[in-house]
């Protein structure tokens, strides 16, 4: 486990014992699965396949996951709280493009980096409480999120 | 030109301007299903042939790298400038050969799997996940897409009506329906001229450039044409 903490006190850890069962396999369908947390079920639904890293934060926790479909992958990053029940949420995907989630960092006190697609490394920046965003203006191209006003993590691109 | 007249070409113009964000709209859905279609058969081809014994299975997943990459130029290259500009907005950071194998092979057999020591049937497994998920493109960006070809072709409709009303309440009829077809295809052929024209000037991958020629190069092409009239 790589833990890294700040004065502040907030840390950001990769974790283990988590892994994902995939709820549909069909490929009409986008890919669905189930967390698992030490091969008990979580109950937290979420987008992609496979889980490509699990990060802990305070008390909350990041997911990567992928859908595992080579010519067209999405990044899923789900923020959830201590039970697993996401708080926000956002992925990367765009037509006839893939990418590779490779080189994860973490940058304590609240910033993950990484790389998917594009030339430039993606930021994730935690968010201790919701701020504010504009549906489709707030976010860099190839970002989708849910419609909403609010965010509790910035995606950013190089 | 009186002001009616003017009006009457703004109207036209704005017809012809209907159509031409539908056709866009129908022609990249279109390019779309196509996409997802081919690859399907392209990876169930490769796997009868693999199974058939007429390929290796490596030789299938190779080829199915190869083939799938081509299939995805060929369809950006049918796909309307807009739709090839934001296909190009994002340069793809996709996994080698190798690194499929790799995963596929900890996927199958569990995170500790090394492909070169697996038997061969099992690394024939590990192939044929890969020509397997070389068929699958994303089922988000497909019903994204096959929406937004609704639209496109509810656009269309649109324009069609807007034309047969003009045409219905016109002295002239056959001279209405030669203009409105006339106006509307202009406006359609001068988008897509006026895309590829932006695309040229703003460089790959500038869909906010391309979508502003289109529309810039479809309003000028139709209310030219309705001008003319």
């Amino acid at each position: 486990m790589v833990s890294a903490a700040n004065a502040a006190g907030r840390t950001l850890s990769l974790i283990s014992g988590l892994s994902v069962r995939q709820i549909n396999a069909s490929d009409a369908a986008a890919p669905l699965c189930e967390l698992v947390r030490n091969d008990a079920p979580t109950g937290a639904r979420l987008s992609g396949a496979i889980l490509e890293a699990a990060v802990a934060w305070n008390t909350c926790f990041v997911v990567f996951l992928t859908d595992d479909i080579p010519s067209e992958d999405a990044l899923h990053i789900y923020l959830l709280d201590a039970n697993f029940q996401p708080l926000d949420s956002a992925s990367l995907s765009a037509p006839y493009t893939t990418g590779s989630f490779t080189a994860l960092r973490l940058m304590p006190p609240d910033q993950l980096a990484f790389r998917f697609f594009g030339d430039g490394a993606w930021h994730v920046e935690l968010l201790t409480h919701a701020k504010a965003r504009i549906p489709f203006l707030s976010e860099p191209a190839g970002v989708k999120r849910p419609l909403g006003f609010s965010r509790r993590f910035i995606v950013r691109s190089d | 030109m009186s002001d009616r007249q003017k009006f009457d070409d703004v109207i036209r113009a704005f017809e012809a301007e209907i159509a031409n964000a539908g056709a866009h709209l129908a022609l990249d859905g279109s390019a779309r299903v196509a996409y997802a279609r081919q690859i399907k058969v392209m990876a169930d081809e490769l796997r009868a042939e693999a199974a058939s014994g007429r390929i290796t299975w490596a030789q299938a997943a190779g080829k199915a790298q190869t083939t799938r990459d081509a299939v995805m130029e060929l369809i950006r290259s049918r796909s309307t400038p807009v739709g090839r500009a934001m296909a190009q907005q994002i340069k793809s950071q996709g996994k080698t050969l190798n690194e499929l194998i790799a995963r596929k092979a900890q996927q199958l057999y569990g995170a500790n799997a090394n492909f070169n020591r697996l038997a061969a049937a099992q690394q024939n497994a590990v192939y044929g996940e890969i020509v397997a998920s070389a068929g699958k493109s994303n089922p988000t960006v497909t019903a994204n897409m096959r929406n937004l070809s609704r639209a496109g072709r509810g656009l269309l409709f649109i324009s069609l009506a807007l034309s047969v009303y003009t045409v219905v309440n016109s002295d002239n009829k056959p001279r209405a329906i030669v203009r409105e077809a006339t106006v509307t295809g202009a406006g359609v052929l001068g988008g897509i001229a006026g895309g590829a024209l932006a695309g040229l000037a703003c460089g790959p991958g500038a869909p906010v450039c391309v979508t502003v020629g289109a529309f810039i190069g479809g309003a000028l092409a139709a209310f030219g044409v309705s001008s003319l009239w």
